[in-house]
């Protein structure tokens, strides 16, 4: 009776923790198995690996505000103002591109103070503060050109689009930032603040953690990373769009959340956002190789969201007995 | 002179006892896991009378309220029997059908939604639905007006009740409970502590709105901790202790000695105490600290002395713990610490407090102190865990050894460092938290019910710690309602009564009745 039940209770614990991971294979098992070798060419691996840079660097930054428990819905404003910043200043008014790019990546960091200063000093929840000022900058990132702005110094692209192995140096960009962030969440004591000041301020706060640094340390880092997965947009693309960046917030909240259903169960981490990206992508590509186009994208992620948030109520649950 | 107050309001009195009782229960007996907290135990309210009920923490009053509101089963005793207004209640009673039987409840706490008028309160749960689920707000705010008005109380029905005072928030929960009963002539009210929130000068405004529902013929049970309400206000009471009653008088035949004797079971002795004499060396000294329940208070803590601080709750000594450690916001005060430093209570960090060799076990362990869903080693090393960062990592191997060897040291049962907090009993988690604070080698600990929750057997292992850490030369407040333990660890206890300490005790004079006596000690002083 115990050792059955400790058999089942692990072998749970372990589809609980490589779920996805799992779900993964399947998938690819499954659209290899449909589609045959259209799928399984190299060209289709670079696609699902080499496209996402911009979402995996967003939804680390989102990752970051959600493990102490602030939401940011800002990122996609955030980076839209990036994106034009780069190209108003770069095309338009003919700066070099460096500083561009260094005044995009402060626009970020200005942009996440002011949140934290918000939601810190007034008391104002995250959520609305992040909801208006997502909008806000949305909008002032159309106010700055309307359209398209071609022919952004090609530097640009060179640093986000040469490949190396087969990737785009994009990708590696991202998978840097996910080992930063793996290293700083499981390996420094700041990660273990960080997931403290999420479950709990008030025992943070009485254990001498400083609270409000770290929450709005988050929301800066958050938006700072945003305003860098503008830039890498701009390079994907050798043009700043002001509409580009807009469908990018449910594929990052999808990510980060269907992350906390895997590596690390019920608790937000990199390697598991990392995963649900390209998780994500594997079968929205699969998909639209089937010939299903457009919709699929929105089904796939939205569901996505509201299923991984299911099934962690359902690993915590389970845990919890 | 109770009769004087009840003519002078000008209701119309319904003399008591002329109906049936509000409440007779009978044989009334709880039992929790082998320990049985009511023996027994028989209550009459009449209607129209207020009725007092008296005892220590733990005689068995609050278990006895939770089985009227039907939140605990009595033990299954065919005698058992609960009759309000003539009609024997089904046990186990239904919390949910209490108030349509008749009998409602006002807690400390109150009940009231903020941010809703004192009409939504109200009426929350019994406003009337006209056809198409609308609710004619003119129409209850109108009853709500009369209702106020019935009962002399000057308050716009359409405020929110966030902006009235506390004494007018506990009458307008007074009030509402009243509402609930629908059918006010037969009906039991229960206020529980209603008054440890309030100011002292608002009490009377509160009482005499109990006075006119008694009026109504209404039977009311009021459970205090303060005997001058009881004297004053109610005309007969009943004394539990050890879950029994020990009496039922009518409050007339009693004065404030006799009471507190028959609360203790043995008589207080009047003695005031010896002067304590402070040992030499000092940890911090403490200078008109003040907070929102502390008024200016100031005491110093020496090397190796355990300082009791305790009172009725609301008194102001549970609050002082987080007040010392920047918790919570004090409005006044200075700490001076051993080192010459002084440092403003005003602007007081946690991060500050632990800088000071401060280290503080708030009572809450749920909300303040622990995180359920992290790990026993997550929650024992929060503190300190920067120790264990050494070229570029947290060495966790090293973190769980060093957690292990403490779960060892305490007693910690079970032994696992990386189940969650949650699956460890009370006692247990309570342990794993003071290994916690101890890990940061602190000069002074500021606990606030450390044995709350905790079961014996941690208990004494508990006070084995503290024990062992004043040897070794630490500071210790502790805040704590225990009177009976408080003299086998303080050196010193102070005594707080509305935010003040009214009194010092030490070696004989420290002792649990005196303690006891000292909280219960009605106010005579000028304030």
């Amino acid at each position: 009776m115990d050792t059955s039940s400790g058999t089942r209770e692990s072998c749970f614990a372990f589809i609980g923790r490589y779920g996805v991971v799992l779900a993964w294979g399947v998938l690819i098992a499954l659209f290899g198995v449909l589609l045959g070798p259209s799928f399984l060419a190299v060209s289709t691996f670079q696609t699902i690996f080499g496209t996402q840079a911009v979402l995996l660097i967003l939804a680390l930054g989102l990752l970051v505000a959600l493990v102490v428990g602030e939401f940011d819905l800002s990122i996609v404003g955030v980076m839209s103002m990036s994106v034009m910043i780069v190209g108003v200043l770069n095309v338009l008014h003919g700066w070099p591109i460096w500083l561009a790019v260094l005044t995009a990546q402060v626009s970020g960091v200005a942009i996440g103070m002011l949140n934290a200063l918000l939601v810190l000093r007034l008391g104002i929840n995250s959520m609305v503060v992040t909801l208006g000022a997502g909008t806000f900058w949305s909008g002032v990132g159309y106010g700055l050109y309307a359209t398209t702005i071609p022919g952004v110094d090609t530097r640009l692209s060179t640093a986000v689009n040469t490949r190396m192995g087969g990737l785009p140096l994009g990708f590696y960009y991202a998978a840097a930032l996910t080992v930063a962030l793996w290293y700083v969440v499981a390996f420094t004591p700041l990660g273990r603040y960080l997931h403290f000041v999420g479950a709990n301020r008030t025992v943070s706060r009485l254990s001498g953690i400083r609270v409000d640094l770290i929450r709005g340390g988050s929301l800066v880092v958050s938006a700072t990373l945003a305003a860098f997965a503008g830039v890498v947009l701009v390079g994907m693309l050798g043009a700043s769009t002001p509409s580009a960046s807009s469908t990018y917030l449910l594929p990052a909240f999808a990510a980060v959340f269907l992350g906390t259903t895997t590596i690390q169960v019920g608790k937000f981490n990199p390697w598991g956002t990392f995963v649900a990206v390209y998780f994500l992508i594997t079968g929205i590509t699969g998909l639209q190789l089937y010939g299903f186009s457009g919709w699929v994208v929105d089904v796939f992620y939205g569901g996505a969201l509201v299923a991984s948030v299911a099934l962690s109520r359902i690993f915590a649950r389970k845990g919890a007995r | 002179m109770t009769t004087d107050r009840l003519r002078a309001d000008g209701v119309e009195t319904a003399r008591p006892g002329a109906g049936p009782p509000a409440l007779v229960a009978t044989k009334v007996t709880k039992t929790f896991s082998g320990t049985t907290v009511l023996k027994g135990v028989d209550l009459e309210v009449r209607s129209g009378e207020v009725h007092g009920l008296v005892g220590e923490n733990g005689s068995g009053k609050s278990t006895f309220i939770k089985v009227l509101a039907g939140y605990h089963a009595p033990d299954d005793i065919p005698e058992t029997e609960i009759v309000v207004h003539g009609e024997s209640l089904p046990l186990p009673l239904d919390p949910d059908r209490q108030r349509r039987r008749g009998v409602v409840f006002v807690h400390q706490d109150l009940g009231l939604v903020e941010s809703a008028t004192v009409t939504e309160n109200i009426r929350l749960r019994t406003r009337r639905v006209r056809p198409g689920w609308r609710v004619s707000w003119r129409e209850e705010n109108r009853h709500v007006a009369s209702l106020l008005a019935r009962f002399g109380l000057d308050v716009a029905p359409g405020r929110p009740v966030a902006e009235l005072s506390q004494v007018q928030r506990a009458q307008v929960a007074i009030v509402r409970a009243f509402d609930q009963l629908g059918d006010a002539t037969r009906g039991l009210l229960v206020l529980d502590e209603p008054t440890a929130s309030l100011p002292r000068d608002g009490v009377d405004q509160l009482f005499a709105t109990v006075r006119q529902v008694a009026a109504t013929g209404v039977g009311v049970l009021l459970v205090t901790h303060r005997l001058e309400e009881i004297l004053d206000h109610t005309q007969r009471v009943t004394v539990f202790r050890n879950g029994s009653v020990v009496e039922c008088a009518p409050t007339a035949s009693l004065d404030e000695a006799a009471l507190t004797e028959l609360i203790l079971g043995q008589p207080l002795d009047e003695f005031y105490p010896a002067p304590h004499e402070p040992r030499e060396e000092v940890i911090a000294e403490f200078v008109e600290v003040q907070g929102s329940d502390v008024r200016p208070t100031s005491f110093t803590v020496h090397r190796g002395e355990v300082v009791g601080v305790t009172g009725l709750i609301g008194m102001g000594w549970d609050e002082l713990p987080y007040l010392l450690f920047g918790a919570r916001r004090a409005t006044g005060g200075v700490i001076r610490t051993a080192s010459g430093g002084q440092t403003r209570l005003r602007s007081l960090t946690p991060r500050q407090a632990m800088g000071l060799g401060f280290a503080l076990l708030p009572a809450d362990r749920l909300v303040e102190a622990s995180v359920q869903s992290a790990s026993v080693r997550e929650n024992l090393s929060i503190a300190t865990v920067g120790r264990y960062f050494r070229r570029g990592r947290v060495r966790r191997r090293l973190e769980a050894a060093r957690v292990g060897l403490l779960l060892d040291e305490y007693d910690v049962r079970p032994r696992g460092t990386e189940r969650p907090l949650s699956t460890l009993s009370g006692g247990n988690q309570q342990k794993v938290l003071i290994a916690k604070w101890f890990e940061t080698e602190p000069e002074l600990l500021l606990l606030h019910e450390p044995t709350q929750g905790v079961d014996v057997g941690a208990q004494s292992q508990i006070y084995q710690r503290i024990r062992d850490a004043v040897r070794a030369g630490l500071g210790v407040v502790l805040a704590s309602a225990e009177y009976e333990h408080l003299p086998h660890i303080c050196d010193r206890v102070l005594v707080f009564r509305e935010g003040q300490v009214v009194s010092e005790l030490s070696g004989q004079d420290m002792n649990r009745s005196r303690i006891a006596g000292d909280c219960l000690r009605p106010s005579t002083e000028p304030r």
